[in-house]
């Protein structure tokens, strides 16, 4: 029924493959989630005494789900032909989607713990089209795959305006082919930036599901409480002492609160930033990321909508400050690459940008060290002037 | 001796559209304003996702009606006759009016679709500003052989322009078309 909607002429011999099998893997770890909703019609059942049925209805719905993701695999099919993407996916509802390389800004990789166990990766293609179902992507294909995809897509990008280069003026530029590292993260360098990240969120999740979940916890103890404590201080015939020197239990608090503040920060830091690295490609920033889910985003410099750098006043005592640069096409889909950075490895990343950027796109160079007063102030001129290069048509819609 | 105006009927329409005679006639609007119009059979497919949502709205209104009426001694029966009749009436004798007031052109780098009547949108999307390209086919579209059409531009608001009831090999060929526009573009 489809074939008159697949007739596409020009697709240059390639075949049509499908996603990798194990994205059938990947939809039972996603089922863990979205069982939840199954959750209250168990609890029904529960409620209403029919306890045998409980592990049936279970069972029928995880083969319903299996059954579901295998008729998406076996619907869903795509082509990389010579100079676009097509897919084809649905199960009832069939849909066609042509993507040109030509409109294709950057090409994410994704790959998610049990992604890299199983070495494929998720590809999204970021077109600048609105909204979260508009952008399309590949769940999962073999890692070595995704990233030839990549390649392609990248040097079928930089071959006409090349060309075009060679052609405007005689004398061209030798091209710059090899990716060159702009900054990288460290260990020691995430444990810096993580005691920036000071974040009690993890303490006051723990206290929400503490108290949400009172009468469920086999033990009766309240983080929150100091008689609690003091309880446990009890136990090893101390509360006298503790209650005599409560300075000491405040500051025990105190240190422990700050501790938890601290470690979260950092862990939250090194979770998501391990092995950062940005590379400088021939006409892309590209950024790779992350301990258990590794992103790996390449945003073309021409479609760098504004660069910010900002600094906080302790930031600044260690001459240190993050940097944003951002490519937004669309507010729901806003791509930015962010690093915690060295002050004085902010300017030769700029530098370099500068030295290899378009006439369209001419790089102002922030100064590596504003005096105290006018820091808020250098800060949005050099938004302006990384905002101003931008050549992109889109809107700048933040 | 008369002149077969058909022969000329081309060059005609080069020139000015064809005023038309009776500004109530179904297609009537498309003509003067020069567009195309979708296909015929996607007033089936409109008749029967009509069906599907108003039936059972309508039986809903039944239950309601049988189930409150006689404990309000209300006039039981009026409710129920409204539904229907007004199911009927959106099921039998709307969808063809609303397929008519569906219009599209493929100009020269940019397509053009109106549609509605009361609140009548005119939208044009110029190739060049194309991001990706659906054809889409639901289950009751594939019945009637019919696809749907969906260009996605950039930005958020507004960003897909859909054109519905396209012949499946029509909806693929007006699909290339723009595709090749892209291609000349260098974005």
């Amino acid at each position: 029924m489809s074939e008159a909607v697949a007739v596409s002429p020009d697709l240059g011999g390639a075949q049509w493959q499908r996603l990798h099998p194990a994205t059938l893997a990947l939809a039972l770890v996603k089922l863990g989630p979205r069982s939840l909703q199954f959750l209250p019609a168990v609890a029904a059942l529960g409620f209403t005494g029919n306890w045998v049925w409980i592990v049936p209805a279970i069972l029928a719905y995880l083969l319903i789900a299996l059954a579901a993701a295998c008729l998406q695999w076996m619907r869903f099919r795509f082509i990389v032909g010579d100079d676009e993407v097509v897919i084809e996916s649905g199960v009832l509802s069939r849909q066609h989607r042509t993507i040109p390389f030509d409109r294709i800004q950057d090409v994410s990789i994704e790959q998610g713990l049990v992604s890299r166990a199983l070495g494929i990766a998720k590809v999204g293609f970021e077109t600048g089209a609105g909204g979260k179902e508009n952008d399309a992507h590949l769940d999962a294909i073999g890692l070595d795959a995704a990233q030839a995809l990549r390649t392609t897509i990248r040097a079928h990008r930089s071959a006409p305006v090349a060309a075009a280069s060679v052609a405007a003026e005689a004398p061209a530029p030798a091209p710059v082919a090899e990716d060159r590292l702009l900054f990288a993260m460290g260990p020691r360098r995430l444990l810096v930036a993580g005691l920036f990240n000071f974040s009690l969120a993890a303490l006051a999740v723990v206290g929400a599901g503490m108290q949400f979940f009172d009468d469920l916890l086999p033990f009766d103890f309240n983080v929150f409480d100091p008689r609690d404590w003091i309880d446990v201080a009890a136990d090893y015939g101390l509360d006298q002492w503790v209650l005599a020197h409560r300075w000491i239990a405040g500051l025990g608090a105190a240190i422990s609160l700050l501790f938890i503040g601290f470690a979260s920060g950092i862990a939250t830091m090194v979770f998501a930033n391990w092995g950062f690295r940005l590379t400088r490609e021939p006409r892309a920033l590209r950024r790779t990321r992350g301990l258990t889910t590794r992103t790996d985003v390449a945003v073309p410099v021409k479609r760098v909508q504004a660069g910010t750098s900002c600094a906080s006043k302790a930031w600044r005592a260690m001459a240190r400050r993050r940097r944003t640069i951002r490519s937004s096409p669309s507010a729901g889909s806003a791509r930015s690459i962010r690093c915690w950075a060295r002050s004085r490895s902010v300017g030769p990343m700029t530098r370099r940008r500068g030295s290899t950027a378009t006439a369209s796109s001419h790089w102002a160079r922030s100064s590596a060290r504003p005096p105290r007063r006018s820091a808020a102030a250098s800060r949005s001129i050099s938004a302006m002037t990384w905002a101003g290069s931008a050549s992109s048509p889109r809107r700048w819609s933040r | 001796v008369s002149v077969p105006r058909d022969l000329f009927k081309d060059q005609f329409m080069t020139d000015t559209p064809p005023a038309p005679t009776d500004p109530f006639a179904p297609d009537a609007l498309n003509a003067a304003e020069g567009l195309d119009p979708v296909d015929p059979a996607y007033s089936h497919v409109v008749r029967i996702a009509t069906a599907l949502n108003l039936i059972p709205l309508a039986i809903g209104a039944s239950v309601a009606d049988w189930l409150v009426m006689p404990r309000i001694d209300g006039p039981y029966g009026l409710v129920t006759t409204a539904a229907w009749l007004f199911a009927l009436l959106a099921i039998v004798m709307l969808p063809a009016r609303r397929v008519s007031r569906w219009g599209y052109k493929i100009g020269e780098g940019q397509l053009r679709v109106a549609r509605g009547w009361l609140f009548r949108t005119d939208t044009i999307v110029p190739f060049v500003r194309v991001q990706h390209i659906d054809v889409g086919q639901g289950p009751v579209e594939r019945l009637f052989g019919l696809s749907h059409l969906v260009v996605h531009t950039s930005g958020t608001h507004n960003s897909m322009v859909t054109l519905p009831g396209l012949r499946s090999d029509l909806a693929a060929a007006m699909r290339e078309t723009i595709r090749r526009h892209i291609q000349t573009d260098f974005a």
